[in-house]
Formats: structure tokens, C-alpha cells, sequence
């Protein structure tokens, strides 16, 4: 058994490790499960896919003995959404590691997370607004009802990604019509939704409001416990801070839309008038980019958020129409958000950063040099600080040149395999066969080379 | 904007709260119990302090007692842990000791707490223990009476465990006869079958009282426990 809660119970199922089994304690609609598990197929591939790689949707209902549901089966998350601590622990990588003061995890379990406004952040973010934005470019409209810390896992190891667990409880919209869900759904503490009522089920806005609260604590490294302020005084002003560098010029200087999403988004006067998902893609690409736009380092790093910049040929957002709602600050009275520009270091705690495992202090320190390579050694343990030095010498010796080189080569390569497996999906094996081709060849081409270079030593 | 709105920020510090478990290690428990407690502890550490969001706001110390009381752990953030010390059994059951220790632990610990700008919710006392009190009546409640006295600002919120020879009126009385605070076992429920639901119904309800304090209003949530029942409040006459 991995977990147990109050719905159910969770198996890992020994034969197909990539999945795992839910088993109900209560009786559950045949009916629902499956308007579940066949939703995806409705959506255009590339959407599709978004929806695939990025949550553990349910792929079938099983059955007992008489026909009625017990359970459902779901996809594993992926070894790479989990964080190995100093004890050698595995554990799924919640949002809890991004959510708190980044000397935390360095000192409690040896682990270097980003700092604060890194632009892998806000990589995580844009990756999660594009789940969303599949779920709601659907009809029916999906919403997830509990976007908590413990449900969205997040990984930097190839890109910035999400996987959102826990979507089982997800319940479909049809339009003008009572949801078919009926379940109760109740939302994790300190990650609810203050305009639903106690008792209540989460409604569309409620992901709408998750994602602005989400944007806010990962890219902020905090927590800014708005609901008690929310629920209590009906209006709250959340004060931002920057670090001073590229991440202000990114943040506070063009690039504002972000805060004016993240205040409607946050609003519990007009939760009608949040975002959609989609109208955060764009400016946070943009935030990304600026992110990554000065030097060379950002131009190579391993784990940069590159593939989120390109956008894909399905972009969720060009299927999900925006809302018509010009975007200015006066339209939301109850909530605003206001960024400002501290010193570097300075940005998120007061507390001078712990001695971090890596034992760099711009890991831990919200410094924005240091950011890329932040997201490059995400996650990464302190043995690897040597690697991180080496990886960071000077940009224009040979060495660093060649291992950029073969590194942009490696993601190219990954990325295109990769986009190889949509290509079967949609029936063109051309693509595939092509890329077959090429592999061969490069294959061909070092085994040559090597020949060349160990002749001389076997004469 | 004319009206002063309430301001969040990134540093935006919650108050801690702190569990005091006070676990009875006296002769009775040697054997399956002590093993059952020792094979159960590093859940603790595994789960509060492996969650980086509860291991921030929550504070955990373990005290052992039997003829005295001693921290085998301080009050500690339990992501910061490396491994919780192992228990042995041995003496009688005083519960005056352990009254005494925790009194004495608190009250330097909230000191300690605050002078390095910590904010404390009213801490937590968990007494777990497998017999009657072998100290004089009147010791021990002399010493729970200061524990519990109403002018001391920092006195604890107590939940009692009992099983093995516990007994419901005397932990009734620790938790001063408060509804769904005090709970036994049946009699004659095997101790070490007990003990890792009790942990381990502790841990999760720890777990759950740390998403309250980031909510703002710190609950004590008291297990659910297939093998314990919660003791009635006596009615009045």
C-alpha cells in the first residue's frame, strides 16, 4: 500500500509499476469513473498530451465481482517528480519544498532548491497553467477542486514540469447542466478557496483561484496565509518582494500583467472575473524569457526552460478563447498585490539562508546570477556543487563551449525523440523513420570516430 | 485608497506549536510494548519532519518517565533530527515526575522560544502510559494541579492514552474530565497491537493540526482509533 485517506486506499500494483490502484471504501458511480477516464480521448492530441504527461488521470475503472466500481486505476508519478533527502529517502516532490524559505530544505535534507523568483519557478507555474488551461478548453470544463500543496508535484529535471495527482476527484462542467459529479470534495487547508462555502463543493473559479495562490508561494518561496486574512477582513493587500537584478526588471518592470492575474485570480469579491488559465500563459512566458535573457550561462544551462518557450504546434491557449475582461487593477477591490524591489538576498526572509549543503551561497540566497544555474542544480544534492563549478567556468574556454555544445545537442536530441512519440499518436511515421534514420547515423559517426582515434593504439 | 487593508508578506512568520509526548517507559512496558514504541518513533521524524511544511510549524519533544522524568528528546523541529533516541524500560510509574519535568520544560523551553522570536500556540501534552500512578495521590496531583493551574499562562492542553493497567478515572482526571480528551483501550487489548495505532493515529493528527496553524487557528485534533475508546464525561448530579 503507498497511501491511505478517507476516501480510499492506494496500491502500487507489482506487474505495472507505471501504474497504481485506488480502491474505494465506499460505494462510487460506475458512471462517473468512466466519464472520467474516457474525457481525455475527447481532446485534440497535442491538449491531450498536456493532460497525459502532465496529471495521473484515471486510465480505467475496475470492476468487482457483481460489476460495481472499487476502484480505479491511475498512472505512477514519475521517478523524477520525487526529491532524494540527505537520508536517502525518496519522497514525491510537493509543492512544500517550493512554498518555504529555500535555506529550509538545504539544511533540513541537504536539497538546493531554486530561489526565490528563479525563473524555473515560474517555469513550474506556466507548466501547471497549461494543464489548466487543457482542463478548461474542454466542454465539458474540468476542474480539479483541490489544487493543494501534496497534489501538484513538480520536477525540474528535464524541463519545468507539473504532475498533478489526485484526479479522480476531478468533476466535469457540462454546460448548463448540475455537474454530474455529485461526490464531496473537500479542499486541503491552507490551499482552500475562501469565496466556496463550508460544505460546499469547488467550482471552476476554485482552480482559478489555486493558481494565482500557487504562482504567489512558488515564486515567492512563502507562504502568505491570505485566506485567514480573506475570510476575516474581506480585502488583503500582499506585499511581493523582488530581488533587485535581472528578476526586478523581469517582474517589475514590462512584465506586470502577472500581479494583476494573481489579484483577480485572488479576488473573492468577483470570483466569476478570475483568470482563465489560459491568459496566464503568455505573460509568463514572457516572465520566463526576461528570466533567462541575459548572458551566456542562461543560453546553455542544463534544465532551462527552454521547450516552454517555443510553445507547442497544439498550444492549449490557442483552443481556449480568453476572457473578455480588459485587465486593470481597479476591477479587483479586494485583493492587490504589489511587487517591490528588495536588495538581493533580502527578498523572501528576513533570516540570513542556513548553511546550505552545497555550501553556495547564492543557492539559498534569492541571488539572480545565480539563477539559472538555481534551476539546473535544482533538486540536486551537495556532491554535485563540484559539477556546478565546473559547469559555470568561464564561458568562453573550450571546455565550456563543448559541454554546451553536447548539451544543447542531448536536449535536441531528447526533444525530438520525444515529440517523435506525438507523431505515432497521430498516425506519421515518416517523422519517426526520419529520426530513426539520423540515429543511425549519429551512432554510425561515433563509431567511426572512435575507430579512427583507438587505431593507432591497437597497431 | 482610504481604507487600511490588512498587509501579507514573505515573511509572514506562524506561531509554532509544540507537542510535549510524555511516554511512560516504566518496568511495565519492557518487552513487545518498548519495542512496538521504539519500532513506531522515527514515524515521527519520517513524517513531521520529512514535510517541510509541517516541520515548520510544528515542535516536538519526547519525555520518558518512570521513577524520574527525562528529555530523551528536546523540543525540537524534527526536519533538523537525525535520528530519535531509542527507549528502555525500567522503574515504577510516577506520574508526579513527569508533571514536574514537562511544568519545568515548557516553561523554559517558551523562554527560550522567545527570545529567539518565536510565537508559541498553547502547547500540547500527550501522556501515553500502560499503568496507575505508583507515587502517593496526592504527589501527583499536587504536581498536575500546578501543570494545569489556570493562572500559569503556559499551562498545556492534555491528551492521556491509556491501556494495559491504565486507569479511566485517573486519566479522566489528567485531562480534567474534558469531553474527547482522554482514552483507553479495552481491557486486555494487547499493548503492542495498541501502540502503533496510537502513534500513528498521533502522527497524522499532528500532521492535521499543522494545516490549522497555517489557517490561522491551531487545532489539537485528537485520533480516531479503532482500538481506543474516548472516556465519557462524567454527568452532574
Amino acid at each position: 500500500m503507498l497511501s491511505q485517506g478517507g476516501e480510499g486506499a492506494v496500491f502500487q500494483l507489482p506487474l505495472q509499476p507505471h501504474l497504481v490502484f485506488k480502491s474505494y471504501r465506499s460505494q462510487v458511480e460506475r458512471g462517473d469513473l468512466e466519464s472520467l477516464v474516457s474525457w481525455p480521448g475527447s481532446l485534440a492530441p497535442g491538449v491531450e498530451d498536456v493532460v497525459r504527461l502532465s496529471s495521473a488521470w484515471p486510465t480505467s475503472v475496475v470492476s468487482g465481482a457483481d460489476g460495481e466500481a472499487v476502484g480505479i486505476l491511475m498512472p505512477r508519478a514519475p521517478r523524477r517528480f520525487s526529491v532524494r533527502h540527505s537520508d536517502g529517502q525518496r519522497r514525491l516532490a510537493t509543492l512544500s519544498y517550493l512554498t518555504c524559505d529555500p535555506a529550509r530544505p538545504a539544511k533540513a535534507y541537504g536539497l538546493a532548491v531554486p530561489p526565490a523568483c528563479g525563473p524555473g519557478r515560474f517555469g513550474i507555474i506556466l507548466a501547471l497553467a497549461r494543464l489548466l488551461a487543457a482542463f478548461e478548453s474542454s466542454s465539458p470544463v474540468v476542474s480539479h477542486g483541490d489544487l493543494s500543496t501534496k497534489n501538484v508535484l513538480w520536477s525540474l529535471e528535464r524541463d519545468p514540469e507539473v504532475f498533478v495527482i489526485d484526479c479522480d476527484s476531478a468533476e466535469l462542467h457540462w454546460p448548463q447542466a448540475t455537474p454530474v459529479r455529485s461526490r464531496r470534495r473537500a479542499m486541503t487547508p491552507n490551499w482552500d478557496d475562501p469565496s466556496v462555502e463550508k460544505g460546499r463543493n469547488p467550482t471552476v473559479a476554485t482552480d482559478r483561484y489555486s493558481l494565482g495562490l500557487i504562482f504567489l508561494r512558488v515564486a515567492g518561496a512563502a507562504n502568505f496565509p491570505i485566506q485567514s486574512f480573506q475570510r476575516r477582513e474581506g480585502r488583503v493587500r500582499v506585499e511581493f518582494p523582488v530581488p533587485s537584478g535581472p528578476a526586478s526588471r523581469a517582474l517589475v518592470g514590462a512584465n506586470r500583467e502577472v500581479w494583476h492575474l494573481c489579484a483577480k485570480a485572488l479576488s473573492i469579491e468577483a470570483p466569476h472575473e478570475r483568470p482563465r488559465a489560459a491568459e496566464w500563459i503568455d505573460p509568463l512566458v514572457e516572465v520566463v524569457g526576461a528570466l533567462m535573457e541575459p548572458g551566456p550561462i542562461s543560453r546553455f544551462s542544463r534544465g532551462a526552460p527552454r521547450a516552454l518557450l517555443r510553445g507547442s504546434p497544439a498550444s492549449v491557449s490557442d483552443s481556449c478563447p480568453t476572457s473578455d475582461a480588459p485587465l486593470a487593477a481597479e476591477h479587483v477591490r479586494d485583493v492587490s498585490v504589489e511587487a517591490t524591489v528588495v536588495a538581493q538576498g533580502a527578498a523572501g526572509r528576513a533570516d540570513k539562508p542556513a548553511p546550505g549543503a552545497s555550501g553556495d551561497p547564492d543557492d539559498t540566497g534569492g541571488g539572480n546570477e545565480a539563477d539559472d544555474q538555481g534551476v539546473a542544480a535544482a533538486l540536486r544534492k551537495a556532491k554535485t556543487s563540484r559539477v556546478r563549478t565546473w559547469w559555470s567556468s568561464d564561458a568562453t574556454s573550450l571546455r565550456y563551449q563543448t559541454a554546451a555544445v553536447a548539451g544543447a545537442f542531448w536536449r535536441w536530441w531528447l526533444d525530438a525523440h520525444r515529440a517523435s512519440l506525438s507523431a505515432i499518436r497521430a498516425g506519421t511515421l515518416a517523422r519517426l523513420v526520419a529520426l530513426l534514420v539520423l540515429d543511425l547515423l549519429i551512432v554510425g559517426l561515433v563509431v567511426g570516430f572512435g575507430a579512427v582515434l583507438i587505431s593507432p593504439l591497437v597497431r | 485608497m482610504t481604507i487600511a487593508e490588512p498587509t501579507v508578506d514573505a515573511g509572514e512568520r506562524y506561531s509554532v506549536f509544540p507537542f510535549y509526548i510524555c511516554m511512560d517507559v516504566s518496568e511495565s512496558m519492557s518487552g513487545d510494548p518498548i519495542s512496538a514504541v521504539n519500532k513506531q518513533l522515527p514515524l515521527l521524524r519520517a513524517s513531521i519532519g520529512g514535510d517541510p511544511a509541517v516541520a515548520e510549524v510544528i515542535r516536538v519533544a519526547i519525555i520518558t518517565f518512570s521513577d524520574t522524568a527525562t528529555s530523551v528528546l528536546p523540543l525540537s523541529d524534527l526536519s533538523m533530527v537525525d535520528a530519535i533516541p531509542e527507549l528502555a524500560a525500567r522503574g515504577r510509574t510516577s506520574y508526579a515526575a513527569a508533571f514536574e519535568h514537562v511544568h519545568k520544560v515548557i516553561e523554559s523551553d517558551y523562554l527560550a522560544g522567545r527570545s529567539a522570536g518565536e510565537r508559541w500556540y498553547r502547547p500540547a501534552v500527550i501522556l501515553i502510559s500502560d499503568g496507575r500512578p505508583t507515587d502517593e495521590a496526592g504527589r501527583w496531583q499536587a504536581a498536575l494541579s500546578r501543570l494545569t493551574d489556570p493562572s500559569w499562562k503556559r499551562r498545556p492542553n492534555i491528551l492521556a492514552f491509556g491501556f494495559g493497567d491504565a486507569d479511566p478515572a485517573v486519566l479522566s482526571a489528567v485531562t480534567s474530565a474534558k469531553a474527547n480528551r482522554a482514552f483507553v483501550a479495552a481491557q486486555g487489548a494487547d499493548p503492542a497491537t495498541v501502540i502503533p495505532e496510537l502513534l500513528g493515529g498521533l502522527v497524522q493528527s499532528i500532521v492535521s493540526s499543522s494545516a490549522s496553524v497555517y489557517g490561522g487557528q491551531a487545532q489539537l485534533e485528537a485520533p480516531e482509533l479503532s482500538s481506543m475508546r474516548a472516556i465519557t464525561v462524567d454527568e452532574l448530579d
